[in-house]
């Protein structure tokens, strides 16, 4: 099928996905407060324009076209340049469309989860302006166009997180995330510096040419993949992630889905050339993802509120991504980095719409029964678990085989057995949430009241529980379906491919067991309607995994603390005795002095004081000088 | 010009508020106006001098009235000039009493910083230095806030102190040229002329170096502008921090520099290690002072440290980079301080503990600054960030342990300045007032939009300093490799 798309036709596309949101977001700033409750007209049409833009873009790169559009140099200094331009190729196509289409469906539903709040504008704004930014980090030829609007995405998310600005836990939150995204950005900021500072430039073009003649190419990888690993809460940084549940249901789309998730993806696999130029790098990169993938899902298993729960799959999952990555099976990371985005989605938003139909109540442990109620919710939340726990033939089931053949490909048996077990947590994970929320009796009086939804809360999930379950798709057959044709010109082939040695039939057979024995688990221990099993003991495994691994204690005790107890030491010691008190201490006698000389001759007038002293100054320069 | 205001107004009636005020606010816009018919005619391709006036003084003795503007001088003379229209156009309570003197000393304070940035003639240059600091600890004194005598004595004496062993130098320097050529110099570009044998450059650097970090509160001589920034009036504290701290700057790219340049080489270290220390000790007292004008006094304090050590890197990256930073800078602070101002007229205060869930009741201001904090600490995409990352990259090659460090300290500022609006203006209501209006926001508004001009094109300033900071390093590497060759 030929369409037809010229390179002029993706040139217009990638200035309307860039442009069409931040307009509707500076109307939103602007004329907001008179739009009232109508403030999702501009953000909607703003997005579909940059959805209709993006979905140019991707035919275009079916069709070959690989997009270049020069821009202006942003730094120039000596040998090092930095030049601003926008590219669109395969990978930039795919992630366009998957972050507009998730952007779309989070609209419509935010317009019928937030209406009546006080601040409805302010949300729509804030997003279109992060849907710019995504859109900025994804068309950009560089690192440094990357890292302002990866900041300004770190920045939505803490002004989303702390969306409710009165509310006190979501403000504390909104500051914790701030300082996460700030070590991101730092830490970003510091690669971008030593990889120009390496190579005197910092596009994409070329890279992997320059990767291997540059000397320190593992801690700018390092840096990198830090920035996102930060974003994505790879462990340790995992702990902002639990309290950022104080957004609104769809603005955790954006923050976990989309900046942390989808944007963070993009840019690992950006970073590909120097991945590939660096074992050490990778190394670690598969080594912090596969820890996370199974220390984030344990956390998700004991964890009441609904939303946390996802938070934590949503780390989990994106921990299996970075393992991909780390092992070199480029396309098999992005691709499950793709579907997770739409499953997140999905089910962030259908939590929303639990929340909005059941109000106060965001224990699951007093929900129950809510299948009854709402039963297009409990189906697409359904496919959306589904696609977690990886059943055939739904998309998660072939993203997640593709990283679990390419561990064993790569002859990593640990990071496959770690996969494997985080896989039948996740699927133990996603049905416990099914058993307890729309499954058997309500548990709490709030849970049978449940309130009706609006229709386009339903059409938002209804679109995105299809491409969950159709997405997997372009993924067959496995290692040679159309998303590895697409991608694989950008990315690279998995180099170790089919070196595993065991038939593609008995590894899908194996994750398709995880999937089953992960449902059947949860159906014994949450099924039916039992209290919870956790609940009883109190054990030692259970506190440490509330207080997630003490990370944050750890942090505060050595790090937080002992930086504020020296900084006060040095101000109340060292600046406000030693310096000021002793050093200048001869100099503030001598000023009494000469204060006191001065206020007996004058009327105690400090500008007369300094008249004075002007006359000094003058009367000793002439000295000097004749 | 300002001069000239100054002595209008200084003859015009005390009692007519209104007439001295829109005189003040006359003589700034005309500034401005010639400014930017400077800025205009400015020759980008031409790396030395221009605009040059030149009057025998005491031609005896060596001393010219002497100005020029180059790519160094020229943005720190705008600031200068733009900042100033803002304090103009800003409103000043409690100086009512004094508003004729109020007037005429800060037109008089322009316009000694701007004649400290155009002077080429070391003499001159310190007598507006001089003058500048005698200004601003006269400020204080009459419309200060907390403290005011002992904050405007202690300006003053740091910069009598430091400034003498600058003046001896500065003598002997003149007298060296007497030496050379017969006769007294204190012209600039005659004296660097002059090549001093290296151990005749030491001390005169110290003496320089040392004036020079206590203009720009450089630790350990930073205590001044703490206590200078809580007693200043409002106003004031716009020009304290936003341009009477880059003279130290600019003394260091026209003076130190091109004057000593081997001493400063072989120092370079030691200067880049003080630097250090004192980026990461003013980001630490950042974070636990309780004040907001405090807090932008210690950060400032870290950020001219930031300078220093781009300077003491010796290259064009390092040097074109704090000559930016400073005046993104110079706005950022601007901006930050005139919505501090704005607190402070409402709640008499800036002690952050006061403050609390502000945005509910005031959501302009809030959101303004949230964006001046974030230009202030040198967020991507802003006018900072740029300056942050060319100081960087010119450290990298000898002091990429100090930058690293520095990124350390810039990621504690930035920590607490998101901790600052966190507290201030989201979480419980603690205070209400009205929201600012357009008529305060509007310098806020345009200072932000400069920043972010700068920080998506920051070749507006790189370009036309490119030329003359590349002059300095051409001295400098002359010099030092001249050097070089003398030692093979």
């Amino acid at each position: 099928m030929v369409v037809g798309i010229q390179l002029e036709h993706m040139q217009v596309g990638a200035v309307a996905v860039l442009v069409a949101p931040l307009l509707s977001a500076l109307v939103n700033v602007i004329w907001g407060r008179h739009l009232g409750n109508k403030a999702h007209i501009p953000a909607l049409v703003g997005m579909t324009v940059a959805w209709a833009a993006s979905i140019v873009l991707l035919i275009g790169s079916i069709e070959g076209h690989v997009l270049n559009m020069r821009g202006y140099t942003w730094l120039a200094l000596g040998n090092w340049t930095i030049d601003l331009g926008l590219q669109v190729d395969a990978l930039t196509a795919a992630t366009l469309v998957t972050c507009t289409i998730i952007g779309l469906a989070t609209q419509v539903c935010a317009i019928g989860q937030l209406r009546g709040e006080a601040a409805y504008a302010r949300y729509f704004a804030l997003v279109d302006f992060a849907a710019a930014a995504a859109a900025a980090l994804v068309l950009a030829d560089n690192f440094a166009t990357v890292l302002v609007a990866w900041t300004a995405l770190g920045l939505c998310s803490c002004l989303l997180i702390g969306f409710r600005r009165d509310d006190e836990t979501a403000v504390a939150a909104a500051g914790k995330t701030a300082v996460f995204e700030l070590v991101s950005t730092a830490l970003f900021a510091l690669g971008l510096w030593v990889l120009l500072a390496e190579r005197g430039g910092v596009s994409f073009a070329a890279l992997e040419a320059d990767s291997s003649r540059m000397a320190h190419v593992a801690p700018i990888a390092l840096l990198l993949c830090g920035a996102v690993a930060c974003r994505s809460a790879q462990f340790p940084w995992h702990i902002w992630i639990a309290d950022a549940t104080a957004a609104p249901a769809p603005a955790s789309v954006w923050i976990h889905a989309l900046s942390g998730g989808l944007a963070g993806v993009y840019i690992l696999a950006r970073t590909q050339p120097l991945l590939a130029a660096s074992p050490l790098a990778s190394q670690v990169l598969a080594g912090v993802g596969t820890a996370t993938a199974l220390l984030a899902i344990f956390l998700a298993l004991v964890a009441a509120d609904l939303r946390r729960v996802l938070t934590y799959v949503a780390a989990s999952q994106f921990g299996f991504v970075f393992a991909a990555l780390g092992l070199g099976a480029y396309v098999a990371g992005v691709f499950h980095g793709f579907v997770l985005a739409f499953a997140l989605a999905l089910l962030f938003l259908a939590s929303g719409a639990i929340g909005r139909a059941a109000p106060q109540i965001e224990d699951v442990w007093k929900m129950g029964g809510l299948g009854k109620h709402i039963p297009a919710v409990f189906w697409t939340f359904m496919s959306g678990a589904l696609v977690l726990a990886g059943a055939l033939p739904v998309s998660g089931f072939w993203s997640r085989n593709d990283v679990l053949t390419a561990a064993l490909d790569a002859g990593d048996l640990a990071v496959w057995i770690a996969g494997c077990t985080a896989s039948l947590a996740t699927s133990l994970c996603a049905f416990r949430l099914v058993f307890l929320v729309f499954w058997g009796e309500p548990r709490s009086d709030a849970a049978t009241r449940v309130g009706k939804l609006p229709a386009s809360m339903y059409a938002a999930l209804a679109i995105l529980a299809f491409v969950c379950i159709a997405l997997g798709g372009v993924g067959y057959p496995p290692g040679g379906g159309f998303i590895n044709r697409f991608l694989e010109p950008v990315l690279g082939v998995f180099a170790q491919a089919g070196k595993g040695g065991l038939p593609h039939t008995a590894l899908m057979a194996v994750t398709t067991s995880t999937a089953i024995l992960g449902a059947v688990l949860a159906w014994a221990l949450y099924g039916r309607s039992a209290p919870d099993p956790a609940r009883d003991r109190s054990g030692s495994l259970l506190q440490v995994l509330t207080a997630e691994y003490y990370v944050e204690t750890v942090y505060k005790h050595l790090l937080v603390r002992p930086l504020q107890a020296f900084a006060r030491f040095l101000w109340d010691f060292v600046d406000t005795v030693v310096l000021d008190l002793l050093l200048v201490n001869g100099s503030a006698l001598c000023t009494r002095g000469v204060g006191w000389m001065l206020g007996r001759l004058h009327n105690g007038q400090v500008g007369t004081y300094v008249l004075v002293a002007v006359v000094g100054v003058v009367v000793a320069l002439s000295y000097l000088v004749f | 010009m300002p001069l000239a205001g100054a002595l209008c107004i200084g003859v015009s009636p005390r009692r007519r508020p209104g007439l001295i005020k829109s005189m003040g606010l006359f003589f700034a816009v005309c500034q401005l106006g010639l400014a930017l018919l400077l800025y205009i005619d400015f020759d980008p391709g031409i790396s030395g001098m221009q605009f040059v006036e030149r009057y025998a003084w005491i031609a005896s003795m060596g001393l010219y009235f002497h100005l020029g503007v180059d790519g160094i001088s020229l943005f720190l003379v705008l600031l200068t000039i733009v900042l100033t229209l803002l304090v103009m156009l800003a409103d000043w309570p409690g100086v009512e009493a004094h508003l004729k003197e109020y007037t005429c000393a800060v037109l008089a304070l322009s316009s000694a910083l701007v004649a400290a940035f155009v002077a080429l003639d070391l003499l001159l240059f310190y007598i507006c230095c001089e003058a500048s600091v005698l200004l601003i600890s006269f400020l204080i004194g009459i419309g200060g806030r907390r403290r005011r005598i002992y904050a405007s004595l202690h300006t003053a004496l740091y910069s009598f102190a430091m400034g003498l062993p600058f003046l001896v130098a500065l003598l002997y320097l003149a007298d060296y040229h007497r030496q050379i050529n017969g006769q007294f110099h204190f012209g600039v570009l005659q004296l660097y002329e002059l090549t001093l044998p290296l151990e005749a450059q030491l001390w005169p650097l110290l003496a320089f170096f040392f004036y020079f970090a206590a203009r720009l509160a450089l630790f350990p001589l930073h205590t001044w502008l703490s206590t200078a920034q809580v007693a200043a009036p409002l106003p004031l504290t716009i020009l304290l921090a936003g341009v009477a701290l880059k003279v130290g700057g600019y003394g260091l790219l026209r003076f130190c520099l091109p004057l000593f340049p081997e001493a400063f080489y072989n120092w370079s270290a030691h200067i880049a290690a003080l630097a250090t220390v004192g980026i990461i000790y003013g980001a630490l007292l950042a974070m636990v002072q309780d004040d907001l004008q405090k807090v932008v006094a210690c950060a400032s304090t870290s950020q001219m440290a930031l300078v220093v050590l781009g300077i003491a890197a010796l290259n064009l990256q390092g040097l074109q980079g704090s000559l930016i930073y400073m005046i993104n800078h110079g706005v950022a602070t601007a901006a930050l301080l005139l919505i501090a101002g704005g607190l402070y007229r409402r709640f008499q205060t800036q002690e952050l503990v006061r403050f609390g869930g502000l945005s509910q009741s005031m959501p302009l201001t809030a959101a303004f600054f949230l964006v001046a904090l974030l230009a202030f600490v040198g967020l991507p995409g802003l006018g900072g960030f740029a300056g942050v990352l060319a100081i960087l990259l010119g450290s990298y090659e000898r002091f990429a342990a100090h930058a690293v460090m520095a990124v350390l300290a810039v990621i504690l500022m930035a920590w607490r300045g998101a901790d600052i609006f966190q507290h201030s203006m989201w979480g419980e209501k603690k205070a209400t007032a009205t929201d600012m209006g357009w008529r305060e926001l509007g310098p806020v508004v345009s200072l932000l939009l400069i920043s972010l001009w700068f920080g998506f094109y920051p070749g507006t300033l790189l370009q036309r300093t490119e030329g003359a900071v590349e002059q300095v390093l051409v001295r400098v590497g002359a010099e030092v490799q001249s050097e070089f060759v003398e030692g093979e």
